[in-house]
């Protein structure tokens, strides 16, 4: 039953709008191993969400193009019929999003919200439903499951939401969960008690998590492996010690120097100088080069995503160089 | 309580669950519930007092005067005193009002100033003419409006979509007095499928009822279905970019449930403002439609009683009328309760 991995390849996500195409993921491949939490980090706009949608084929056809593989243990999980996309969605794949309030319905009790899915996919009459549904919610670290299934999602507390979310999402043990910024709206105590509830599953339950998130803080906390992404190109990947302690792209290395303080909670990462560079243009060379303090000449060469050891993948031309220099803390320090 | 959380910033909420009911909590909700009864209550007979004593009153605005009416051009004029002190004219607006007022809470709104019938029975006559039309009306309004707002959002970019949602724009630009004419002219005169005036009396069973009923009906409803498509159409399409529609989708809820359970619903929020409007409005426009199909309801009731001054009729309609609407709004009220627990809970 478990030792299903993720392996996407190439994918690509095109939104078609009215002023020219606009590519949101370009090229990207990455896997997430079996029971294994992987951080998918980057800035706002770099690709992420667009990432974790198409995974669950949640792109609206009629204006999206959707390109590459993504392979789930031996299902593909791109391109399916619309049936097949529904009995996936919630049963095999999950998906949780960042803002509780808004992602839960605010006319239907946080119990329908539950057991809905659970009825979907497993087709159980109401009350043996309502049975799983308290038990999913109890498993979440929700106080009082029986009480707060009759409950609506404004009479519970942010916190609360997002585990009553979480509980919907996974009601039928998906194997693979997306999680998109599910602690952003939250404040700190409660952002780690999610995020040690998600780390939970995925070694109690063996399913397997990509965690989207623009904080690495929270990926050193609780993720294997991260994948890191820049204006939809993966740019570097690595188990997350080594990634963090090591990183080989000046990219991931600028994202951990302006990683948010405790005492200025919502900074965004734009404390980067120059911004990600408009996805309608199809730029050559490395896409990070015009923002880059170690920019030169051969980066405005196409850069591929070079593997440097076993799980270890670099998209910049210094990280092969024989005399390559490490982009720690005081490599980008001004 | 628990909804001032949800308005808070994230940062500010509590950590731990802050929706927990103790005893006082459902003791003080009892209480706001009594006082929020009496209000209504109150709120309710001041809207009575109020339209009735504005309809007394532009009654003496209006030139001409019942006795001379009555008793025609050449009365003398003790003869016209006489009747003006029989109907008690001659005493001030609100001793008059006053005296109306007690005799209809009683139940008694007096006799037709011409038909020598009481006015009671005369609105026994003709309330459950006007009630069901109104009532078809509204039907149509909702079946066939909801059907057309699905199907405008649903289908938005498609042909279809287009179509409807055009329709429903025209829709609410006619007039229900001229949609009425053609309706008579087309479906009444030059094909003589349904009658193009009067309505069915009581036990000529369904189908005469329908046969009667349909084109004003149409006439009556059209603007309601095509404002209610216009309004659901509209509504779907933002909720259709929800968070939680996409978070449904993610666990598998997929084409009616997610339509109907998810997407509609939440629609429909809005929608209901537009119900309560509209019964107003349908309430209003039937005085236009009866007189154009000749329909012996409360609209050519009051028409009749106005060309007449025949203002024990006038004031009886507008009491009935005002209730009506009064109503109507309170069941809207009640639907949104029911439809959103956010509201309930405020
Ligand atoms: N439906 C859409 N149509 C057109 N462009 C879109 C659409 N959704 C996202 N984009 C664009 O695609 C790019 C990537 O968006 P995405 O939401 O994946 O970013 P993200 O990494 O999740 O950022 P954030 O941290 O802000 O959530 C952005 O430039 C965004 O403007
Ligand atoms: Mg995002």
């Amino acid at each position: 039953m478990a030792g299903e991995s993720l392996t996407v390849d190439h994918l690509s996500v095109v939104f078609q709008a009215r002023g020219g195409n606009h590519a949101a993921v370009r090229d990207a491949s990455f896997e997430v191993g079996s029971r294994r939490m992987v951080g998918l980090v980057g800035e706002s706009g770099s690709g992420k969400t667009a990432t974790g949608l198409a995974l669950l084929g949640l792109h609206d056809p009629s204006t999206t193009t959707i390109g590459g593989s993504a392979r789930f243990g031996e299902t593909e999980l791109l391109g399916l019929p619309p049936q097949a996309a529904n009995r996936l969605r919630g049963s095999i794949v999950g998906m949780i999003f960042q803002d509780p309030m808004t992602a839960l319905n605010p006319l239907l009790t946080i119990g329908t919200q539950v057991s809905e899915t659970i009825r979907i996919h497993e087709g159980l009459d109401r009350r043996n439903a309502r049975e799983r549904a308290i038990e999913i919610l109890a498993r979440v670290g929700l106080p009082d499951p029986a009480g707060r299934y009759r409950r609506y999602p404004h009479e519970l507390s942010g916190g609360l939401r997002q585990r009553a979310m979480i509980a919907a999402a996974i009601a039928c043990r998906p194997r693979l969960l997306v999680a998109d910024e599910p602690t952003t709206a939250l404040d700190l105590t409660i952002q780690a008690q999610i995020l040690t509830l998600l780390r939970t599953l995925c070694v109690d339950e063996g399913m397997s998590v990509l965690l989207i998130t623009h904080d690495l803080g929270v990926v050193g906390a609780v993720c294997d492996d991260v994948v890191s992404m820049y204006a939809g190109e993966v740019v570097e990947i690595g188990p997350t010690k080594e990634v963090l302690d090591r990183p080989r792209h000046p990219y991931t290395a600028r994202l951990m120097a302006s990683r948010p303080r405790i005492d200025g909670w919502d900074e965004r990462l734009d404390v980067i100088p120059g911004r990600v560079p408009s996805a309608s243009s199809s730029p050559t060379g490395c896409l990070f080069r015009p923002r880059c303090r170690q920019a030169r000449e051969v980066c405005e060469e196409t850069q591929e995503l070079v593997t440097l050891s076993a799980g270890r993948r670099v998209r910049c031309i210094r990280a092969v160089e024989p005399d390559q220099v490490s982009f720690g803390a005081a490599a980008v320090a001004p | 309580m628990s909804t001032a959380t949800s308005t808070a910033p994230p940062q500010a909420r509590p950590p731990t669950g802050s929706d927990d009911h103790s005893g006082a909590t459902t003791r003080r909700r009892a209480a706001r519930v009594l006082r929020t009864a009496a209000l209504r209550g109150g709120a309710f007979v001041a809207t009575l007092v109020l339209a009735t004593f504005v309809a007394f009153w532009l009654i003496q605005l209006v030139p001409g005067d019942p006795a001379t009416a009555i008793a025609g051009e050449n009365a003398t004029p003790q003869r016209l005193a006489e009747i003006r002190a029989q109907l008690g004219l001659d005493e001030p607006l609100l001793v008059q009002y006053g005296s109306w007022a007690l005799g209809a809470l009683q139940g008694d709104f007096g006799t037709s100033l011409y038909s020598d019938l009481s006015v009671t029975s005369l609105l026994a006559q003709r309330l459950p003419v006007t009630l069901s039309l109104v009532a078809c009306s509204l039907t149509l309004a909702i079946v066939v409006g909801v059907a057309a707002g699905v199907i405008g959002a649903v289908r938005a970019n498609r042909a279809t979509g287009k179509v409807v949602t055009g329709a429903a724009t025209l829709g609410i630009a006619i007039p229900n007095f001229w949609l009425g004419l053609v309706l008579v002219t087309v479906f009444a005169l030059w094909n003589p499928w349904f009658p193009a005036t009067g309505f069915s009396r009581s036990g000529d069973g369904a189908l005469e009822f329908l046969r009667f009923a349909v084109l004003p009906t149409i006439a009556l409803g059209a603007a309601g279905v095509a404002e209610v498509a216009r309004q659901l159409r509209g509504a779907l399409l933002e909720v259709f970019t929800a968070d939680y529609i996409r978070m449904a989708r993610a666990k598998g809820v997929s084409g009616t449930a997610l339509l109907v359970r998810h997407a509609l619903r939440n629609a429909s929020v809005p929608v209901v403002t537009v119900l309560g409007l509209l019964i107003n409005r349908l309430v209003g426009g039937t005085v236009v439609v009866e007189v154009v199909f000749a329909i012996p309801g409360m609209g050519t009731l009051v028409v009749d009683a106005v060309k007449q001054r025949d203002y024990p009729v006038i004031q009886a309609v507008v009491l009935v009328m005002a209730v009506i609407v009064l109503i109507a709004n309170a069941i809207v009220e009640i639907l949104y309760r029911r439809i959103d627990p956010r509201i309930r809970s405020s």
